[in-house]
C-alpha cells in the first residue's frame, strides 16, 4: 500500500514539475530571469562570443602565413591593407639571432620551426575558409571576419556570387554598418559591373555613415564620396559629379580622393 | 652479459602487453575518431577540399594521446610495485636495481613508441586520402623527432614515478610538456621582458627544463613548409638521448637509494 502511495506521489510531483517547467516560461515571458538567446552558441558563450570570433580569425590570419603567427606584418587578414607585396621580414630574424647567438636552443629552435614569411596565394586560400566560417558562425558582430571572408571568396578564390551572400547574411544582422554597404558597393562595381546596384549600395553606405563622426567614418565617407563621383562619371551626371567634389572638399580638399574626384571632373569638362 | 639482455627484454615485454591489456590505445583511437569524424564531412561556404583544418587537428590528437600514453604508461611501472611489494621477489630473482629501470623504461618506450607508430599510421592515411600525397618526407621526420619527444618524456615520468607520487608526477610531467610545447620557444623573450629575480628564474628554466619543442613538426608537415636538415633531425636526437640519459641515472642513483 505505502508502496503504491509512494509511486503515486513520485509520479504526480514529476508531473508538477513538467507542467511547472513549461507554464512558468509561458506565463512570464519578459519576467523571467534569464533571457533567451537567439542560439545554443549565444545561450554558452553570450558576450565572449566576439572574443573567441577574433581568436578564430587571428588563426586564418595564421594560416594565411603557411601556419606562422606574425605580428609585425600589416598585411594579413586581420588588417585592411591586403595587397600582394614582396617585403622583407629577414631584419627581424638577424636581429633575433644576433641577440641568441650563443644560444643553442634558440639556433635548434630556429632550425626547426619555420621562421620564413610567406603568404597563401590563389586556390590554396581554400584552406582558410573553414576557420573564417567559424569566425562569422561564432559572432556576427565581427565585421573584420566578415570583410576578410569576403576577400577570400571575392578576390582568393574567385567566387563573387559567395562574397555577395556573405555580405548580404552580414548586413542583415549588422544594419547599421556603413562599412559592409561600402564593401558590397565595391563587389558590385568591380566583379560584378553592375553600376546600378553598386551605387544602390554606396548611398546606403553614405547614409549609414553620418551616424559616426570619427576619423575611421570620415576616411570611408571620402572613399564612398569618390565611388558616387566615378559612377555619376560613368553616366555622364556631371553635376552629381560636382556635388560629391563638393561634399568631398568639405571633408578634406587634400585628400587622394578629393583630388582624383577633381581630376574625373577635369576630364569629364574636357580642356 | 645474455642473462641481463635477457631480464631487460622480460621486463620490457610486461610494459608493452600492460598497455595493450589496459586497452587505452582502443580507448583514444575511438575518441580521435568521434572528435575526427564530423570535420571529415564538414563543407564550409561549400567548398568541401579543405583539409589542412582536420590534419591539424588530427596532429594535435596525435600528440595529446601519445603524451597521455607515454606519460601514463611510465608513470605507473613502479608504483604498484611499491604497492603490492611484488618489487621484492622481482629484485630478488637476482636482478639488480639498474636493471630493472633499464628494463621498465624501455618497456614503457616500446609500448609508447607502438602506440606512436599506430597514431602516425593512421594520420599519414587520412591526409593521404584527403590530399592525395602519401608519406612525404616531412611526415617521416615528424614521426622520427616524435619518438625523441617520447623518448625524452618517459624518462622524465619514469624519473618522476620514483620521487613523487602517482597523481603528482602526472600533474608535474603534464605541466611541464604542455608548458615547454606552449612557450618553451618563447623563454628567452619573455626572460627578457622580466624584472630581474623572474628574469633569472625564466633562464634558468630555458637553461635546464626539457625543450620538447624541438620535436614538433607540426607546423612544417600541416603547412607543407620543406623538410628540416637531417644534421638538425640528428642534434634533435642527441638532445633527446643526453637528457633522457641524464634523466635515467638520476632515477638510478633515487631507485638505489630508495628503502622499501
Amino acid at each position: 500500500m505505502s508502496r503504491d502511495c509512494s509511486r503515486w506521489m513520485f509520479l504526480s510531483f514529476a508531473a508538477a514539475v513538467v507542467l511547472l517547467g513549461r507554464a512558468i516560461p509561458a506565463a512570464f515571458d519578459d519576467g523571467m530571469p534569464q533571457v533567451r538567446g537567439e542560439d545554443v552558441l549565444a545561450q554558452v558563450l553570450g558576450e565572449t562570443r566576439l572574443a573567441v570570433s577574433q581568436a578564430l580569425l587571428a588563426k586564418a590570419d595564421e594560416y594565411f602565413h603557411g601556419g606562422v603567427r606574425h605580428k609585425d606584418c600589416d598585411h594579413g587578414l586581420t588588417e585592411c591593407g591586403y595587397d600582394e607585396h614582396d617585403h622583407d621580414h629577414e631584419h627581424d630574424a638577424n636581429e633575433h639571432d644576433a641577440h641568441h647567438k650563443f644560444d643553442p636552443w634558440c639556433i635548434i629552435n630556429r632550425r626547426v620551426h619555420v621562421q620564413e614569411h610567406r603568404h597563401m596565394k590563389g586556390a590554396e586560400a581554400k584552406e582558410l575558409l573553414p576557420w573564417l566560417w567559424a569566425a562569422n558562425r561564432m559572432s556576427a558582430d565581427n565585421l573584420q571576419s566578415i570583410q576578410a571572408s569576403v576577400y577570400v571568396l571575392n578576390s582568393m578564390l574567385g567566387n563573387p556570387a559567395a562574397a555577395r551572400d556573405m555580405l548580404q547574411q552580414g548586413i542583415a544582422k549588422n544594419p547599421c554598418s556603413a562599412d559592409l554597404e561600402f564593401v558590397l558597393g565595391e563587389l558590385y562595381l568591380r566583379s560584378f559591373k553592375d553600376g546600378a546596384k553598386a551605387e544602390t549600395a554606396f548611398r546606403a553606405a553614405l547614409e549609414k555613415n553620418i551616424l559616426q563622426n570619427d576619423e575611421d567614418a570620415r576616411l570611408l565617407r571620402l572613399r564612398t564620396l569618390f565611388y558616387l563621383g566615378y559612377l555619376s562619371k560613368l553616366k555622364g551626371d556631371i553635376a552629381g559629379l560636382r556635388q560629391h567634389l563638393l561634399e568631398a572638399e568639405e571633408l578634406s580638399p587634400q585628400h587622394i580622393c578629393t583630388r582624383d574626384l577633381r581630376n574625373l571632373l577635369q576630364q569629364s569638362e574636357g580642356p | 652479459m645474455r642473462p641481463i639482455a635477457l631480464q631487460i627484454s622480460a621486463l620490457s615485454k610486461l610494459a608493452v602487453l600492460d598497455l595493450y591489456r589496459r586497452k587505452d590505445l582502443a580507448v583514444v583511437f575511438v575518441l580521435g575518431g568521434v572528435i575526427l569524424a564530423p570535420l571529415l564531412f564538414f563543407t564550409p561556404f561549400g567548398v568541401s577540399t579543405a583539409s589542412r583544418y582536420t590534419n591539424e587537428l588530427a596532429l594535435l590528437l596525435v600528440w595529446l594521446f601519445s603524451a597521455v600514453i607515454g606519460l601514463g604508461v611510465s608513470a605507473r611501472l613502479f608504483p604498484p610495485e611499491f604497492e603490492s611489494r611484488t618489487i621484492y621477489p622481482l629484485l630478488s630473482k637476482p636482478v639488480s636495481r639498474g636493471t630493472v629501470l633499464a628494463g621498465k623504461y624501455l618497456g614503457a618506450l616500446a609500448a609508447s613508441l607502438s602506440a606512436l607508430a599506430v597514431f602516425y599510421a593512421a594520420y599519414g592515411l587520412l591526409a593521404g586520402v584527403r590530399q592525395g600525397v602519401w608519406f612525404p618526407l616531412i611526415f617521416w621526420q615528424a614521426l622520427f623527432l616524435h619518438a625523441a619527444f617520447m623518448v625524452v618524456v618517459t624518462a622524465l615520468s619514469l624519473l618522476g614515478s620514483l620521487t613523487l607520487t602517482a597523481s603528482a608526477n602526472l600533474t608535474m610531467c603534464g605541466l611541464l610538456t604542455v608548458g615547454m610545447l606552449v612557450f618553451g620557444q618563447r623563454l628567452p623573450e619573455l626572460a627578457t621582458a622580466q624584472p630581474v629575480p623572474g628574469k633569472w628564474v625564466l633562464y634558468a628554466i630555458h637553461w635546464i627544463a626539457p625543450h620538447l619543442e624541438f620535436f614538433d613538426l607540426r607546423q612544417r608537415l600541416v603547412h607543407e613548409w620543406p623538410p628540416i636538415g637531417w644534421g638538425v633531425c640528428v642534434a634533435v636526437w642527441l638532445y633527446a638521448l643526453c637528457y633522457a640519459a641524464a634523466c635515467l641515472a638520476l632515477a638510478s642513483v633515487v631507485l638505489r637509494r630508495k628503502k622499501f
